[in-house]
């Protein structure tokens, strides 16, 4: 895959503040990447300075292999929806998706079909010559996405365009950029804070902490295989715990770790263990076995779906644990009860303590 | 029991406060209104008509709304470009300089009309520069204008400054990625943006200028058929005893200024009904 984008070392501060600290991303042609972090992480800071509406202090942003140094945004054939769609208010749908061309001159009919065609892409036939004013803000957004589109830009750029949605269009919606995205074949790069969106649109997922990206590679491996405690804790819930090598496994008190990926570290140091609720199986206590370790119930909270328990390791590790309904224990699992606990599958983080065993962590 | 009497008393106390605002409204604003038509129909309408006719009041009438709409004019430039500077520019001096823009509504008119008198006056600075180039400012068209900009000058300020401040800026971005140069942007996405504040802010100018007196009467010299504006016109027929001929002129300018305000709310609504039939 031959890279579209390419940012380098990109700085921004505003005044005192380092907003951006040195972010470089590739994102490949065609590619849909998912830019994901909390709010104020500084991801639709980085999407501004990629566009060229805001100036960066540092770094060297490529777009198709030319530098943007002196490109100002309307020369950079970057398409942009924003958050609040910022349609032009009292224009139709029509004369929103025509404005790109419009303002480069074209003719009215030549602009007229090519707005109608992609407004037709994004579903919107029926709305052509109504106001933006009186659609919905699922319609909205659409408009926006069409009016990005209607220039064929080469470099899609989408800032939060689902937050302002309701949830069932937001489901609905997400599905469609990503269709219209692999119809046209644009690259495109989505900033989110929701992880479960990253998930569902990112071919690849980069995720931003504080001004650096922490993270790039694909939804599953960003799940399977954090690499950094931040990465993990912000996708989806975790346990972490320290652990030690022993012959080539690592354990987390006597809780036996098999691990997804590989880097094992040498004997005897200590490292950050990576457990998903959902990696965490629990059974009748019954006799010991080695790798599992046992443990009380602390407590149990049924959540539809799955219940939710955590529990206390006889080495006073805490643990959460989810039970889908159908587990044989799930109907009799109760506060106080002893388990036996079993780590069906974790990751490592080299732990920067090193040897000293961190106690934090109890 | 208890509970019934504080009832009645909090009833009691809602009906005063509802009665004593609508009835010192009624007498404080609208009673002075209705007071107007007293002198000028009194003595028929023919009377009213007559004095309408006058040339001195049909002069005063055509000035003021001159003055009104150049000021207006004037106005709807120098103050959106200074909306534009206070909301969209950083610069030291910024805050300072916004609070001084509403400094006009503050002081009081007549001090504006002496302060515009002592600078462009015959024995001002300015006045003396111009005067040897044969151009007088005070007692003339120029100097009512400027007086007349000067204390209307928050109005459109304020108006196109508070919606350029509440609009989201995303849109003009937007126009940038589309491929809109600046002054595509401009025209094309920010001026139709603050569309409303510019009218918004010519009414209010327009009708404050209509019944502008304190700095007119400064420097224009209240020269009949000249400089006399609507407001000098009814002060100079009462002084001279001429209470029709003041009324007939004061009720029209009430008038003017009523159909204004309704003209405002109208425009202002409009777009809500708009949307509200469609």
């Amino acid at each position: 895959m031959t890279t579209h984008l390419s940012a380098e070392g990109i700085r921004k501060s505003f005044g005192e503040k380092t907003v951006l600290d040195g972010v470089s991303l590739s994102v490949g042609t065609g590619e849909l990447m998912a830019l994901l972090g909390p709010s104020g992480c500084g991801k639709s800071t980085f999407l501004r300075v990629v566009a060229g509406l805001l100036p960066k202090d540092t770094g060297e942003v490529r777009i198709g292999g030319r530098n943007m140094e002196n490109t100002p945004a309307r020369e950079r054939g970057v398409g942009f929806v924003f958050q609040d769609y910022a349609l032009f208010p009292r224009m139709t749908v029509l004369e929103n998706v025509a404005f790109g061309l419009r303002v480069r001159g074209k003719n009215a009919p030549e602009r007229n079909r090519k707005a109608r065609a992609i407004i037709d892409l994004v579903g919107l036939s029926g709305e052509t010559d109504r106001p933006v004013d009186r659609l919905s803000g699922g319609e909205r957004q659409r408009v926006s996405l069409a009016r990005a589109l209607a220039v064929e830009p080469s470099l899609l750029l989408l800032d939060e365009p689902l937050s302002a949605l309701d949830v069932k269009v937001r489901e609905r919606l997400r599905r469609e950029i990503k269709s219209v995205q692999k119809k046209v074949g644009i690259t495109a790069l989505i900033v989110t804070h929701d992880q479960e969106e990253a998930m569902e649109l990112g071919d690849r997922i980069a995720v931003m902490n504080e001004g650096r990206i922490e993270q790039v590679a694909t939804p599953r491996e960003i799940y399977q295989e954090p690499a950094t405690e931040f990465v993990a804790r912000f996708v989806g819930e975790v346990n972490v715990l320290p652990g030690q090598m022993y012959h080539g496994t690592t354990y987390a008190g006597s809780l036996a770790i098999r691990m997804v990926g590989s880097r094992p570290p040498g004997d005897g140091s200590w490292v950050k263990v990576i457990l998903r609720p959902e990696d965490i199986s629990v059974h009748p206590p019954g006799i010991a076995q080695t790798g599992h370790a046992q443990a009380t119930v602390e407590s149990v909270s049924f959540q539809g779906t799955h219940l939710r328990v955590e529990l206390k390791t006889e080495e006073g590790y805490r643990l959460k644990s989810l039970l889908l309904r159908s587990h044989p224990m799930a109907g009799t699992i109760a506060e106080g009860d002893g388990v036996r606990v079993e780590a069906i599958r974790g990751s490592i983080l080299p732990d920067p303590l090193g040897k000293q065993e961190p106690e934090y962590y109890l | 029991m208890n509970a019934g009497r504080f009832r009645n008393l909090d009833a009691l106390v809602r009906w005063s406060v509802f009665a004593a605002a609508i009835g010192l409204f009624l007498v404080l604003i609208l009673l002075p209104l209705v007071s107007l038509n007293q002198y000028a129909v009194r003595e028929g309408l023919g009377i009213f008509w007559s004095r309408l006719r006058d040339p001195g009041a049909l002069g005063a009438l055509r000035l003021t709304a001159v003055v009104a709409l150049a000021t207006t004019v004037v106005n709807g430039l120098i103050g959106t470009a200074m909306a534009f500077v206070l909301t969209r520019y950083r610069f030291p001096g910024r805050r300072a300089i916004n609070a001084l823009v509403d400094i006009p509504l503050a002081i009081p008119t007549v001090v504006t009309g002496f302060a515009l008198l002592l600078l462009y006056g015959p024995l001002g600075p300015f006045g003396e520069f111009l005067g040897e180039r044969n151009i007088q400012m005070m007692f003339s068209f120029p100097g009512l204008l400027l007086g007349h900009v000067f204390v209307t000058f928050p109005f459109m300020v304020r108006a196109v400054g508070a919606v350029l401040e509440s609009a989201p800026r995303s849109g003009e971005d937007a126009a940038r990625t589309l491929g809109a140069k600046e002054w595509q942007v401009f025209f094309l996405v920010t001026l139709p943006s603050v569309k409303e504040g510019i009218v918004a802010g010519s009414f209010l100018t327009f009708s404050r200028s209509l019944g502008e007196f304190g700095a007119s009467i400064m420097v224009s010299g209240n020269l009949v058929g000249r400089t006399q504006t609507a407001p000098l016109y009814i002060f100079s027929r009462f002084n001279t005893g001429d209470v029709e001929g003041a009324s007939a002129i004061a009720i029209l300018l009430a008038l003017a200024s009523f159909l204004i305000l309704l003209l405002l709310q109208f425009v202002q609504s409009g777009r809500g009904m708009k949307e509200a039939l469609a």
